[in-house]
């Protein structure tokens, strides 16, 4: 594949990635155990949250697989980034300036 | 777990770190260094803990909370 | 205690070389970079030292690898950096470093002369050649489409005038048309083009066509675009005009025959020159090529071996002759503890020159202040310089630096305490150490990654204090974690939701009596996850943290109090010891250090069964200076204000008392010292009257003393030097002294409260961009949501990095700068001193690119 990014930004790339991958995985988790810290950022309002456990439930469980699929999309772009870091490492030809 | 244990786990955690660690040091140039290193961030961080855990010894006001959340520590954490 | 401590004990030595090992020596000394020469002939003019001439001639050398360099630059040959550290030469190999240079640079300059001058006749030669295409072409179109137009135009225009002359003669006067072909600069086109019309009234006619491929300024060496024109004229005048025109506009001309043959035996002429000097220009180019390889290979290692001789010389040019100019005197300063190794190298030095009488270091006493030389490594020369760029320490007193390497990271901690921030900031730190040496290597510019690689470790540590205040704080991007279990349970009636119903916005306050679990006593380590949750979350934490900014400020101030007094007694003044330190301690501990006492004990005493009506510590705090007591406590229920409750039944008499103590403090620092002095002065000035050494201060050591004289007396100051004692200077130095302190600690502890106020600033930053960014992500509920989630986060890390790792950080990093400057070291660090600049070659060759 051709190269399209230079070493910083690919560098960003790979930094970002990493955080995403990790970040997201875990808050996944954490979404799949219902924590109560994210529970602000479930958007359910206050009379479902007392009436419809289940609708609770369901929405944890949803933003969790959103997580977790962020997540693989975050390697994917791993991968991306790293295959351009390597093309930019990689020796160039010597070229007379 | 009463008030004493994690008193004295933390306590003793810090104190062996400030108190035994500099008798550990190997010997060579940088050895006064790293005994004030240690002995600084036993110190140091001791007292952060014990500020953040006799602060909440005894709370003269509780949290108030929106009803979702407590709603959720109901059902999460009891 | 460790070498940082205190900075190393100097000794002044004079150093006696022979003439024949001094250069030796001085390489020596310079390699292992551990003696300050002082200067002894400060006031002969720089060129009249003895060894002008060398220096001259190592600037000449100079010159010439600068030139070197450049050309090898021009020609992007990669100078080859083998780290090597060569030795510096000896001075007869000078003699042929110098004749290499000088053969190497004529060398360039003939070959760089010759291929001008060959690029010149290549450049002339070219256009030639395309002048000579191009006009072929302009003739061959005049000759297909010259005659209608020439008839048309005879018959409109020149017919009346030259009708009586007839057709032939029109024939002759159009052959008769001059012109001339030449090169100019492309640019220059419409210039020229209106200039000509202009001089010459629109009779000249003028063609151009552009020259496609670039030619090179043999000069400069840049590519040019040219284009070749033709001009038509008639007449000598016409001529004249437009010739001058051409010269003013830098248009080459060139001889063009006027016919074809002609044109075509020049063309093929012009063609086999060019071929040759192909050829030619092609071989010059090649050795050119080959000698710049060639030097490209050495220009380093020759930089640093003129460069290190340079730098022999001007040492050597710091000596002083003695009378029988067989010995070089030189003076320096030096580490006590290197003695030897200096000695050693001084022997190497000798033996290498092959000299008959040994070098002599002999060390010398003087009044003189030595210089302050503490010896760091990669770890703490980072605190060092945040140190010294207060203020070098004076020599031999307390070093701040071995201290700041753990309570600067924990103080900027406290400020930017977040758990997922600490560890973005460690890992980070943790790849620039990892990978030191490969960055090192790579001798990346710019400043501002100069410093953040220089502070690394201080980062690193930063990071990982960051990491515990984080864990403490239970904050991890903004949210936090239940490792232990919340004491705060809602299990009363009161929050049965399945049966009230509970509206938008509806809030419940927990009662510290029926929902907390004391009997598990608190969250065990760190703040109770459920005060993250709340709404009043703000007021708990605001409280704790305050709390905690006076506690840690109180001990880092009693800390540095502590510490001066080693000062006092290392350099035996006992008087400040009594006189100052011991009031100091009173004055701190009886003020805040009772603060800090109340606070822990509400803490423990205070349960929530008398909670509305436990004192507050802040309006106690005040009535204990005003002497401010309500005489029957009041009684928890009838309604009186619990404010002014008394902590315990004593409080009255021992506040009374500690503020008295406190008071008492504040002339006893002011006068004992004086009077003291002054008695001290006068028994001296009865005994011995004509003694006027005195030591009014009880120095005890020469140093000591000296230091005094220099710095101005920046710790105690010396009152009355001899025969007069000046009472009111010493008074006016006391008081100021004294007042700084007393008003210092009461605007020092408050000065502490930053470390409150940036930590809620930086906790509730994180905080509104997790809100205003991350909580939108998950607004939908659905798999829509992924998209959103994806940029969202990428937007939310990058402002997480950019405004709260970064500028936080940067924030958190000045505060606690200024916490360590100001409040910490001004109570203990004198920092006048001057720092310990050795002669070194490593040091000097990593300044020298700074300079270039």
């Amino acid at each position: 594949m051709k190269r399209f990014c230079g070493p910083t930004l690919s560098t960003c790339g790979i930094i970002m990635s990493v955080w995403g991958i990790i970040q997201l995985a875990i808050m996944g988790a954490l979404f799949h155990v219902r924590s109560v810290n994210l529970v602000e950022d479930v958007s359910v309002s206050e009379e479902d949250f007392a009436l419809h456990p289940d609708l609770v439930d369901s929405a944890y469980k949803q933003q969790a697989y959103n997580c977790w699929v962020c997540a693989g999309i975050y390697v994917l772009l791993l991968a991306l980034s790293a295959q351009q870091m390597w093309l930019n490492i990689k020796p160039k030809p010597y070229i007379a300036a | 777990m009463g008030i004493e244990v994690p008193m004295i786990v933390v306590t003793l955690f810090w104190a062996a770190i400030g108190g035994l660690g500099p008798f550990l040091v190997p010997r060579n140039t940088d050895r006064g260094l790293v005994r004030t290193m240690l002995v600084l961030t036993a110190v140091c961080c001791y007292m952060f803990w014990l500020v953040a855990y006799l602060c909440q010894l005894n709370p003269l006001f509780g949290p108030r909370m929106d009803a979702k959340v407590l709603i959720a520590m109901q059902r999460e954490w009891s | 205690m460790g070498s940082l401590f205190r900075s190393q004990e100097m000794t002044l030595c004079q150093l006696f070389l022979q003439s024949e090992a001094a250069y030796a020596c001085v390489s020596e000394l310079g390699e292992l970079g551990l003696v300050q020469f002082r200067d002894l002939n400060p006031d002969v003019n720089a060129f009249q030292r003895k060894f002008v001439n060398e220096i001259r001639r190592c600037d000449e050398m100079e010159r010439i690898l600068r030139f070197l360099d450049k050309e090898v630059r021009k020609d992007g040959i990669p100078i080859l950096e083998t780290g090597e550290n060569p030795e510096a030469p000896q001075p007869r190999e000078m003699i042929d470093l110098e004749a290499t240079f000088e053969k190497l640079e004529n060398e360039m300059r003939e070959i760089n002369a010759n291929s001008e001058a060959l690029k010149r006749n290549y450049l002339e030669l070219t256009e030639l050649k395309h002048i000579l295409r191009k006009t072929q072409n302009f003739f061959d179109e005049m000759q297909h489409d010259s005659n209608p137009i020439r008839q048309d135009e005879d018959a409109n225009l020149l017919q009346p005038s030259l009708s009586a002359e007839g057709p032939s003669e029109v024939h002759a006067s159009s052959l008769k048309l001059g012109f001339v072909a030449g090169v100019i600069l492309r640019e220059r086109i419409p210039a020229f083009e209106r200039m000509l019309w202009r001089v010459c009234r629109g009779n000249v006619f003028l063609r151009h066509t552009e020259i496609e491929s670039p030619l090179e300024d043999p000069h400069t060496g840049n590519e040019v675009f040219k284009s070749v024109f033709i001009i038509f004229f008639q007449g000598d005048q016409l001529k004249n005009r437009v010739r001058k025109i051409c010269e003013a506009f830098r248009a080459t001309l060139y001889p063009c025959p006027e016919t074809p043959t002609e044109r075509r035996e020049m063309a093929f002429g012009v063609m086999t020159r060019i071929e040759d000097l192909t050829t030619v220009l092609g071989q010059t180019q090649d050795h050119r090529h080959r000698v710049l390889v060639a030097a490209a290979k050495n220009i380093n290692i020759w930089f640093l071996k003129v460069h290190k001789i340079k730098a022999i010389y001007h040492t050597l040019n710091l000596f002083n002759l003695d009378v029988t100019q067989k010995c070089l005197i030189g003076e320096c300063w030096c580490p006590v503890v290197d003695l030897d190794r200096i000695r050693l190298s001084l022997r190497r030095g000798t033996e290498l020159s092959g000299a008959a009488v040994p070098s002599i270091l002999n060390r010398m006493d003087t009044a003189e202040v030595p210089p302050t030389y503490n010896k760091t490594n990669k770890f703490t020369s980072a605190y060092q310089n945040i140190v010294d760029a207060y203020g070098v320490a004076n020599y031999r007193e307390v070093n701040p630096a071995p201290f700041t390497v753990i309570t600067f990271p924990f103080l900027f901690a406290v400020m930017f305490g977040d758990l997922g921030h600490g560890l973005v900031m460690a890992f980070l730190a943790l790849f620039l150490v990892w990978k030191e040496n490969w960055i090192m290597s790579r001798k990346i510019e710019g400043e501002i990654f100069g410093t953040i690689f220089g502070g690394r470790y201080i980062i690193f540590l930063m990071g990982l204090f960051s990491i515990y205040t984080g864990i403490i704080y239970n904050d991890v991007f903004s949210k936090s974690i239940n490792i232990f279990g919340s004491r705060w349970t809602a299990n009363r009636s009161v929050y049965d939701f399945q049966h009230h119903h509970p509206k938008e916005g509806d809030a419940f306050q927990m009662d510290p009596i029926l929902d907390y679990r004391n009997t598990s006593g608190p969250y065990p380590f760190g703040i109770d996850p459920a005060w993250m949750l709340a709404d009043n979350k703000i007021s708990f934490i605001n409280s704790f943290k305050m709390k905690m900014s006076v506690i840690l400020g109180v001990m880092q101030m009693m800390f540095g109090i502590v510490l001066s007094c080693f000062n006092h007694v290392f350099f035996g003044r006992m008087i400040n010891v009594f006189c100052e330190f011991i009031p100091q301690v009173l004055f701190l501990a009886c003020l805040f250090g009772y603060l800090v006492v109340l606070i822990f004990y509400k803490w423990v005493n205070f349960t929530a069964y008398e909670s509305g009506c436990a004192p507050s510590l802040l309006i106690g705090l005040i009535n204990m200076f005003l002497f401010k007591y309500q005489d029957n406590p009041p009684n928890n229920k009838d309604g009186t204000p619990c404010l002014l409750n008394q902590f315990y039944s004593a409080q009255k008499s021992f506040q009374s008392f500690l503020v008295l103590l406190a008071l008492f403090c504040v002339p006893w620092m002011l006068c004992i010292k004086p009077f003291i002095m002054y008695r001290r002065w006068k028994a001296a000035h009865n005994s011995v009257p004509l003694h006027n050494v005195v030591d009014e201060n009880g120095h005890a050591e020469g140093p000591v003393k000296a230091d005094h004289a220099h710095g101005g007396g920046h710790d105690d100051h010396g009152g009355g030097n001899g025969d007069h004692f000046d009472t009111g200077n010493v008074i006016i130095y006391q008081a100021i002294h004294t007042i700084e302190f007393c008003l210092g600690i009461i605007s020092n502890t408050a000065s502490y409260l930053r470390l409150w106020a940036l930590s809620l600033a930086h906790a509730q930053l994180s905080e509104v961009l997790w809100t205003m960014v991350m909580k939108f992500s998950f607004s939908i509920n659905g798999w829509g949501g992924i998209p959103l989630l994806f940029f969202l986060f990428m937007a939310w890390a990058g402002l997480t990095l950019a405004i709260l790792v970064a500028m936080e950080g940067m924030s958190a990093f000045l505060h606690a700068l200024r916490l360590h400057w100001v409040e910490f070291q001004n109570k203990f660090y004198g920092g006048q001193g001057y720092p310990f600049q050795p002669f070194s070659f490593s040091s000097m060759l990593d300044a020298k690119p700074a300079d270039d």
